[in-house]
């Protein structure tokens, strides 16, 4: 059910392996990054599909412990193979043996999304699709409220203090999943506030004004097909920002709210320096040459 | 030919005053063959009589509408030049001039079909309204209403599928409107140039070639009102209608959603039990659609919401239903809580109607959580479910629901002994549980 998004996530990392890297934005130090590889275990595959199909409860009972001793051994291995599994699946049973795993294993959440979150940088489009579903059982999604990406910002923020490579994969899928909770969510995992608190300011007022143009179109206050001039402006601004999650930010608006889409802002995303913000661009633009 | 009986007709042709009449009779048209003045089947003395006692007069009853036999306003000698040659049975060819009926009664019928779907009837099939539903206001053709603003994101889909039959071949027959609401045409996708003309709301002649006997026509409703309208077909030299639908708008949608891995398709898959449903209300003159669930995503957005959207904002639908199985039932209630998010923008409707059949949360495919929240703001809630295992079905499984129908929770199935033995697999194939949601369905939600 959450294909749509996933393959907004798939389509936002089409070209982190494929395409030539162009001279990546000042401060994206991940945007040349390898993608993360990962090869499915044969005797996992084998004994997931043993729980899947075994002919009767004995042979499904003898899949389950051999579930278990690989989760004994390397648990983030196993949900990686859970993940490869569910995107092989032909049968409903199939696509169900990831969750009655987990559930049965009793699996916590924060394990689960740590090892799935490395998947969000493969190579492997529907690898990343699959992954990008299966996170969703932990966001908490809904028309009422903004997702869940408390478990995300922890990662991006120890990545942030440790130093090691940006998260580039989830928070594309962040940001394809709700931009406006993403990218405040980034300001703080990056802590933002206490680095530079007047950009701070200016990244949170440009990310109001403009949600509260989709607001208005969201609830009949504002038709569909316009914007306020100030929104117009601050999405400008933030098409030229330096940080290419906040680029990112401004390409997912305007693939996702076709009056934010003029040919200037189409252009100039479809040239930017990071991969991942053309990709959205070109996603934005084929909607609009097909509207 | 009769000899005596042409002698007899020049006698009193002969002595008749030739005059020329000054206006036809508005209102009046004849249903008969062409020289069958009396409608008694034949061409005889007895028309001849009929005929002469309208000899140059204007047509002031139905016996001198029949006798203007080439339409002219008048009765005079070119319609006797006309009589002469079917008096009798003197010639096989009906006059070419005559515009009453043809010589051979014409029967035409017409036969609507149930609503399209984007670019045809997909994931169903084109499907008849029955005869005997024809005249129906409930169960007869619906329509949706086709203002200005209507998303068609697969190209236009709110017109009805009419097939008009007639015979003999190539017959002369006519439509004629209830109301102006209804438009017809000749392409699915109102081409310029294939509109119907309504005079008075009546049409020319449909148009069909010398040897064709049936020709299909689009029915749009044009009119942002709801309401009902017939549309008739009858000869076009008679005002006898020889077939009606009778139109209703829809002012609801039912919104049908399978289970993971269930894909909507013709002829429905008995093991998909909601799609079954769904088929049988579409039959029924629900304007139902059935989807995947997968076109629903965890905040409800997606393909299901926004039909429910443009039927709510463009065509004056003001009841919602929805109902879903496994993690359908899930999407059921994603789908009510988006819908209910976006009163604002959508005006006045209710849900009037929702379902779950072992309903499991739907944040992701591999999701195995009970849905146990009854769907946002809706009038009705229907419940059923079964208990699973890890074994037999993966732990999938639905679970009471408050304020459900059967009250309190719902229906346990595992508690019946039809349903004692069910698993997540089966339990939406269930004759019980297909029945109850149509009849409870039907109870609540106008079509």
């Amino acid at each position: 059910m959450l294909r749509i998004n996933a393959m907004i996530t798939m389509l936002a990392g089409a070209t982190l392996a494929l395409a030539p890297q162009p001279a990546p934005a000042a401060d994206a130090p991940g945007a040349s990054a390898a993608p993360y590889v990962f090869t499915p275990d044969a005797a996992a595959q084998a004994a997931l599909a043993d729980l899947a199909a075994g002919p009767d409860a004995g042979a499904r009972s003898t899949a389950l412990e051999s579930v278990r001793t690989l989760d004994a051994a390397d648990r983030p291995a196993l949900l990686r193979n859970l993940a490869a599994f569910t995107r092989d699946a032909q049968t409903t049973r199939g696509g169900m043996v990831a969750g009655a795993v987990i559930r049965e294993l009793a699996i916590p959440a924060d394990d689960v999304v740590t090892a799935l979150v490395p998947l969000l940088d493969t190579a492997d489009a529907d690898l990343r699709a699959e992954a990008a579903n299966m996170l969703g059982t932990y966001e908490d999604r809904s028309a009422s409220r903004a997702p869940d990406f408390s478990r995300y910002r922890a990662l991006i923020a120890d990545a942030d203090r440790t130093g090691a490579p940006e998260p580039r994969g989830l928070i594309a899928h962040m940001l394809a999943t709700d931009p406006g909770t993403a990218l405040l969510t980034l300001t703080r995992a990056t802590r933002l506030g206490e680095r530079d608190h007047p950009r701070l300011k200016r990244l949170v007022w440009a990310e109001h004004v403009i949600a509260d143009v989709i607001w208005k179109h969201d609830n009949g206050f504002l038709d569909p097909a316009e914007i306020e001039p100030a929104a117009g402006a601050q999405l400008a601004t933030l098409i030229e920002d330096a940080t290419w999650w906040v680029r990112l930010y401004a390409a997912e608006i305007i693939r996702r709210h076709p009056a934010f889409r003029t040919p200037q802002n189409l252009d100039r995303l479809r040239a930017d320096a990071d991969p991942l913000v053309r990709a959205v661009a070109e996603t934005a633009s084929a909607a609009a040459a097909a509207e | 030919m009769n000899h005596h009986r042409v002698t007899a007709l020049t006698a009193v042709v002969a002595a008749g005053v030739l005059l020329i009449a000054q206006a036809a009779c508005a209102g009046i048209t004849c249903p008969y063959s062409c020289g069958d003045i009396t409608g008694d089947g034949f061409v005889d003395l007895d028309d001849f009589a009929a005929f002469n006692a309208c000899m140059g007069t204007a047509p002031a009853t139905q016996d001198c509408v029949c006798s203007d036999m080439n339409g002219d306003g008048g009765v005079d000698l070119a319609d006797y030049a006309l009589f002469t040659l079917v008096f009798a049975g003197s010639s096989d060819e009906m006059p070419p001039a005559c515009t009453g009926a043809s010589a051979e009664p014409i029967t035409a019928s017409l036969t609507a079909y149930r609503p399209q779907n984007g670019a045809g009837y997909a994931p169903l099939a084109r499907i008849a309204v029955a005869d005997a539903d024809e005249v129906s206001p409930t169960y007869g053709p619906g329509i949706r209403i086709n203002a200005p603003g209507d998303n068609d994101p697969a190209g236009e889909d709110d017109l009805i599928e009419v097939l008009v039959t007639v015979d003999p071949p190539g017959a002369a027959v006519a439509l004629r409107r209830g109301a102006a609401a209804l438009r017809v045409w000749t392409t699915r996708d109102k081409q310029p140039g294939t509109e119907i003309a309504f005079t008075a709301d009546r049409t020319g002649a449909v148009p069909l070639g010398p040897q064709d006997t049936q020709r299909t026509l689009w029915v749009e409703w044009a009119s942002p009102n709801h309401g009902t309208a017939t549309l008739a077909v009858e000869p076009l030299a008679s005002a006898v209608a020889q077939d009606t639908l009778t139109f209703h708008t829809f002012t609801s949608l039912v919104l049908v959603l399978g289970g993971e891995g269930q894909v909507p398709s013709y002829p429905v898959d008995p093991n998909s039990g909601t799609f079954v449903v769904g088929e049988a209300l579409y039959r029924a003159g629900y304007d139902a659609l059935l989807y995947d669930e997968d076109v629903v995503g965890a905040d409800g957005s997606g393909a299901a919401s926004d039909a429910a959207e443009d039927a709510i904002l463009h065509r004056g639908v003001t009841g919602i239903a929805i109902f879903g199985y496994s993690h359908g039932g899930g999407s059921t209630y994603d789908l009510a809580d988006r819908l209910d998010v976006r009163r604002p923008l959508l005006g006045v409707f209710t849900i009037y109607y929702t379902s779950y059949v072992d309903s499991v949360s739907n944040n992701s495919d591999i999701d195995v959580g009970q849905e146990l929240r009854r769907p946002p703001s809706t009038d009705y809630h229907l419940n059923h479910y079964q208990h699973g295992t890890l074994f037999e079905d993966f732990f999938l499984d639905g679970g009471p629901v408050p304020n459900s129908n059967p009250p309190p929770t719902g229906l346990d199935v595992e508690t019946t002994a039809w349903g004692a033995n069910s698993t997540h697999f089966t339990v939406d194939d269930y004759v019980q549980v297909r029945s109850a949601i149509e009849s409870t369905l039907g109870a609540q939600l106008n079509r």
